[in-house]
């Protein structure tokens, strides 16, 4: 029974993993809606085991660890002058901060894999398609339940791997395979950072596991005056550089500048891969690294306030890309970055509640606005144009009203989630204890601005699809049930998931989230107090900015009309339609070169560096021409040489001893 | 025992000299199975094997072997990897145009145990080159047109690597006043030579396991070799096993020379850094796949450097673990190139043909008639890029571990690979597996999956379950670190 207590929620990625291995043998063989179905079921379970987990780990103060454990890596410490063999084991542990995560991933997820039986029935690769998903949601479930760097770094890759087919499903286009080869690629380059982190860490703490790094630090570290355990002090370059290693790991994985370009290619994936992976789990992994290094992070003041820059960044760089896009899934992709940005800020203020609270109603409403463009694509046979839709209000009510309610939860319209978790962020980065007063507010003042553009984009979007007539020329269907009732689930939870974070000034044990992850990922210390009217008018700002953002939204569209270009003629309007020339920046100053470099080796190296040695080899070569190898004896010739070389230098040997 | 599992693929070897057809490749199967099953009974119920006797008395040479930690790992991989090279190509359709593959790879294979076991010098370097006959043979009789060229300047490196060691292995015992040439006896005595003797021994090893290894810049014979030889692979996979050079660093001229070594440290991380990028860069722009495993050896060969000259324990034990898993799934990638190369040409008389059948994205779209296959691939290249949850994540995570911990900076210059060899190895395949469909190939068969099945079965459960070769290379491990002083 201890074993079973202990060892009942690992089971979470292995029965996932299970159901990609019977898919990816026996799939080929199966019926539709089998695969689907099996698939389902297996997150399902995985879901019950995250309640129970949650269940479990609720009452408790330690994390739960798995006792099922083995040596994955070798490791060896110093102690007292002798190396002892600590060999890193490949366990699992489960604490607040990872249950949250679990109930997210398979929850979320399960109701992605239902959507995806509607969605992908009839396609060629149906069982394929069941059986990656179930792969990512196994490496996801390892990520989040690791109890060490380098096993969270199995998941961390192994999404990675999961994205790659993802995005690549359909791969005889070849754009689609470009995409999901880039994707893996800018991936890597974050995972190499990442590595890099966990070696300085590794130097630095002599282990590579999270909580023993994290328990380290001392319970109250007071800036400038505590020293940590291990003589680490507070903001010493060790902890700075490692925390900024973790960032730019984090920053591949959550598409965060400057390795964003990724994420708005990805979206060739089939759109539940868009909605499960690049939108509602795996490009949140980056928030929860820097959360569940909550202990460097914390005690790396220079650092965190690089994160919440970054995030800053990113959210205006995301949400400026997305406003003059025209494709009905990239503007949300860019959103997605955009939203991705506000975590950042929030996990780099050093509230990492407030991150998580992110994550969560994140995939609440982004994971419903994804599915709702899948509707909406599937409704109209693959077109994903904008400028081709309009007047779907009718045609598709369902999808109508959920998408509304998607888009005014991610416009932070009150009392939908985002609202409630929007505030959150904005107030932590007005109060951080990091990179300085000046710099809280004018990271403050840009989350407004890109709350007012949020707002903005979302409504062009909202009211290029449904309002006004149909532009088109498809023939608009609603989607089968199958693929509706997970889409009225998470409306409902786009609603009511903010009040799982409500802001202080409505009491003080109002927020459950703050309260449930105080011990696996406290705040930091120092955060600046504020008085309630303070917060208040804080809160009122961020709304006022939600409804301007809308409301310049419906006036532009009614001033350009909807198909007209408008202000998207403009160069302004250009340069957001191409990102900010990120891409092209990136082609010109690292891929062409890279590949230019690559080339002039290959080049060296074959035709080149031979001049010495391949020389004479020409020489031989020339020489024995018209006969074959064996005939001219040059193989004959150096077998024997060696072999008489060896008989001599025994013999010799030999003799001299005798001698 | 260990004499068996060391000279039954040699006495196999000269009696399917006498069989001809599916007789030779029965026979020759089967001796390398049994190697591989000793080999496995000595890992699984610890059997002692050292064994010393005197060979050449009065000159202090032993035969002096034993299957310690390391040694074994890399024995049952070899014998692992030779019974499966062997059991595909008895299944290829132009087996019985190379039968003298069979009795040349088990001659190999006993060379590839004589290195791993021996533990007198002169014996070692009776092995290193005796291995290089058959397999200049191999590439000899069977290779591709520029085979003599090739075979020239492999020959010429490592000859004269092989030569400096020579000179080395006599100098060190000259200048120790050792008794004999074992190991055990001349260790213990080589820490009392002044750096300078020490530096240049050091050296003297290091130029044949730079070749061997290789190491940029003596790395320009590898290319050539796997290139020229048999398309089939099987000698590519036999020269895979053969990168013996990282083992007979840790084997001898790291703890023998431990002062030289923590001397030229930095310079050799560097160097090791350096290849491993140089090789995945170049990876990137090669044309066929031969060169491009070519290539992603020597990237990973650079690794194995970087770990070994790391003197941590954990980047040695990871270089360890990368070189004998290497010869796992890199070898299994020449299988598969083997396997294409079969399906797609048409004449293997043809070097025109022969080309094109090896070119990569000469034909695309493979994945679309055979996806297991292109799946099977995509696995071991995931393996060989060090993706984590298969074995060849283990090995590198490691080495860069363990190397951080001497020199970051190497480290960090080598830890830039990654990012290479997704970029050469994701782009390798996908203008090969992915995009339209140009033709059409059959899917893997009973046959192949017998092979490959095995190979893909260590690659993952190594790469999660590691443990059981961990404990392995552990006690080596930390003996020859607590020499080299442990950080």
């Amino acid at each position: 029974m201890d074993f079973l207590n202990h060892n009942l929620f690992a089971l979470m990625p292995v029965l996932p993993l299970l159901g990609w291995l019977v898919l990816i043998v026996w799939g080929k063989n199966m019926k539709e809606p089998t695969p689907g179905i099996i698939a389902s079921s297996l997150v399902f379970l995985s879901f019950v085991l995250a309640i129970v987990g949650f269940v479990q780990v609720s009452p408790m103060k330690e994390p739960l660890l798995n006792t099922l454990r083995w040596d994955f890596l070798p490791m060896w410490v110093l102690e007292k002058g002798q190396l002892v063999s600590k060999p890193l084991q490949f366990g699992f542990a489960l604490d607040h901060l990872s249950s949250i995560m679990t109930l997210i991933i398979t929850g979320i997820g399960f109701l992605i894999h239902v959507f995806a039986i509607g969605y992908m029935q009839h396609d060629k690769g149906f069982s394929r398609f069941f059986a990656y998903l179930n792969f990512f949601i196994g490496m996801m479930l390892i990520l989040v339940l690791a109890d060490s760097y380098p096993v969270l770094f199995i998941g961390w890759e192994g999404v990675g791997v999961a994205s790659y087919l993802l995005i690549g499903f359909w791969y005889t286009d070849r754009k689609n395979s470009d995409a999901a080869r880039k994707a893996f690629i800018v991936n890597r380059i974050g995972d190499a950072f990442l590595m890099l982190g966990m070696f300085l860490l590794f130097m630095t703490f002599q282990t590579l596991n999270i909580h023993e790094i994290n328990s380290s630090f001392g319970s109250v570290v007071i800036p400038n005056v505590t020293t940590i355990s291990t003589g680490i002090a507070y903001g010493s370059p060790p902890l700075e550089l490692a925390a900024l290693f973790l960032l730019l790991g984090a920053a591949g994985k959550s598409a965060q500048l400057p390795l964003s370009t990724w994420l708005p290619d990805a979206m060739a994936g089939p759109t539940p891969v868009s909605a499960l992976i690049h939108a509602a789990t795996m490009v949140t992994a980056g928030v929860y690294l820097v959360a569940r290094s909550h202990g460097i992070f914390a005690n790396a003041p220079g650092a965190s306030s690089w994160v919440m820059w970054i995030g800053a960044l990113t959210a205006v760089y995301g949400a400026l890309s997305a406003i003059a896009q025209t494709d009905i899934k990239k503007i949300l992709a860019y959103s997605t970055v955009s939203q991705l940005g506000y975590m950042f800020i929030a996990v780099g203020s050093g509230a990492y509640w407030v991150g998580i609270f992110h994550v969560a109603t994140h995939a609440f409403f982004k994971a419903l606005l994804f599915l709702s463009s899948g509707s909406v694509i599937h409704a109209l046979d693959g077109e994903q144009d904008v400028r081709q839709m309009g007047g779907l209000r009718e045609k598709l009510p369902t999808t109508h009203i959920v998408s509304l309610i998607g888009t005014l939860a991610i416009a932070g319209i009150i009392p939908l989630a985002g609202f409630f978790s929007k505030d959150a962020i904005l107030s932590s980065a007005f109060t951080s204890p990091f990179g300085g007063e000046f710099s809280g507010y004018l990271i403050w003042a840009i989350g407004l601005i890109v709350a007012f553009l949020t707002a903005g984009y979302m409504w062009r979007w909202y009211t290029l699809v449904f309002l006004g007539t149909y532009r088109g020329h498809a023939h608009p269907h609603e989607s089968s049930s199958v693929m509706t009732i997970p889409l009225w689930i998470l409306a409902g939870l786009s609603v009511v998931g903010g009040f799982i974070g409500l802001p202080h000034f409505l009491g003080k044990n109002v927020n459950w989230l703050e309260h449930f992850l105080e011990e696996a990922a406290p705040n930091a210390i120092g955060f600046r107090e504020i008085p309630i009217w303070g917060e208040a008018i804080l809160i009122a700002l961020a709304l006022a900015a939600a409804i301007g953002g809308i409301l310049f939204s419906r006036w532009i569209i009614a001033r350009d009309g909807a198909k007209s270009a408008g202000w998207i003629a403009t160069p302004f309007g250009n340069a957001s339609r191409k990102a900010l020339f990120l891409d092209q920046t990136y082609d010109v100053a690292v891929s062409a070169p890279a590949k230019f470099v690559s080339e002039q080796l290959e080049l060296a190296d074959t035709h080149g560096l031979d001049r010495g040695i391949g020389a004479i080899a020409n020489g031989t070569v020339e020489a024995g021409a018209s006969l074959s190898v064996w005939q001219s004896g040059f193989v004959r010739a150096y077998a024997v040489a060696v072999l008489l070389g060896t008989a001599i230098l025994v013999g010799y040997l030999a003799l001299r001893s005798f001698a | 025992m260990i004499h068996l599992i060391i000279f039954i693929p040699l006495l196999f070897a000269l009696i399917a000299l006498f069989f001809r057809g599916q007789a030779r490749a029965s026979v020759s199967i089967f001796a390398a199975l049994s190697s591989f099953a000793l080999t496995a009974v000595v890992w699984m119920f610890k059997i002692d094997t050292v064994y010393r006797t005197p060979w050449i008395p009065g000159a202090g040479v032993f035969y002096s072997v034993t299957f310690d930690g390391p040694s074994l790992l890399l024995a049952l991989v070899a014998t692992l990897m030779t019974s499966m090279t062997l059991i595909y190509f008895s299944f290829r359709k132009d087996s019985h145009q190379a039968e003298g593959m069979y009795p040349l790879a088990l001659a190999m294979l006993t060379g590839l145990l004589g290195i791993f076991a021996a533990r007198d010098l002169i014996l070692f370097y009776v092995f290193f080159e005796a291995t290089l006959v058959p397999s200049l043979f191999m590439l000899g009789l069977y290779g591709r047109k520029n085979r003599v060229r090739a075979l020239t300047k492999m020959a010429l490196y490592t000859i004269f690597g092989g030569l400096l060691m020579l000179v080395s292995i006599i100098g060190t015992k000259y200048y120790t006043n050792s008794p004999s040439f074992d190991f055990l006896e001349l260790f213990g005595r080589t820490n009392q030579l002044d750096l300078e003797t020490q530096t240049w021994l050091f050296l003297g090893f290091l130029a044949a396991f730079a070749v061997k290894l290789p190491l940029f810049p003596l790395h320009n014979w590898l290319p050539d070799f796997h290139a020229e030889n048999h398309p089939s692979g099987v000698a590519d996979v036999m020269g895979t096993l053969y990168k013996v050079g990282g083992y007979g660093l840790f084997r001898f001229a790291l703890p023998l020379f431990p002062a030289a070594a923590q001397n030229l440290q930095w310079v050799f991380m560097f160097l090791a850094a350096f290849t491993a990028l140089y090789g995945a860069w170049i990876a990137f722009s090669s044309k066929d796949f031969k060169r491009l495993l070519a290539y992603a050896g020597l990237s990973h060969m650079g690794l194995v450097a970087l770990g070994m000259f790391s003197l941590n324990p954990i980047g040695m034990a990871g270089a360890l673990f990368l070189l004998a898993f290497q010869g796992v799934y890199s070898s299994a990638l020449f299988l598969i190139v083997g396997m294409l190369e079969e399906r797609l040409n048409k004449d293997s008389h043809n070097e025109k043909t022969t080309s094109q059948a090896l070119e990569i994205g000469h034909v695309r779209g493979l994945a679309a008639s055979a996806p297991a296959f292109a799946g099977v691939t995509l696995l071991l290249w995931f393996a060989s890029i060090g993706v984590p949850g298969l074995a060849g994540f283990v090995g590198e995570f490691s080495i860069f571990l363990g190397a951080y911990q001497a020199n970051p900076w190497a480290t960090a210059l080598a830890v830039s690979t990654v990012i290479a060899s997704a970029a050469f190895a994701l782009t390798a395949y996908q203008r090969t597996w992915l995009e339209e469909a140009t033709t059409s190939i059959p899917e893997l068969n009973a046959k192949d999956w017998f092979v490959l099945a095995p190979i893909l079965a260590v690659t993952v459960f190594f790469g999660v379950f590691s443990g059981s070769a961990l404990k392995l290379l552990e006690p080596s491990v930390q003996a020859v670190a607590g020499l080299l002083g442990g950080k």
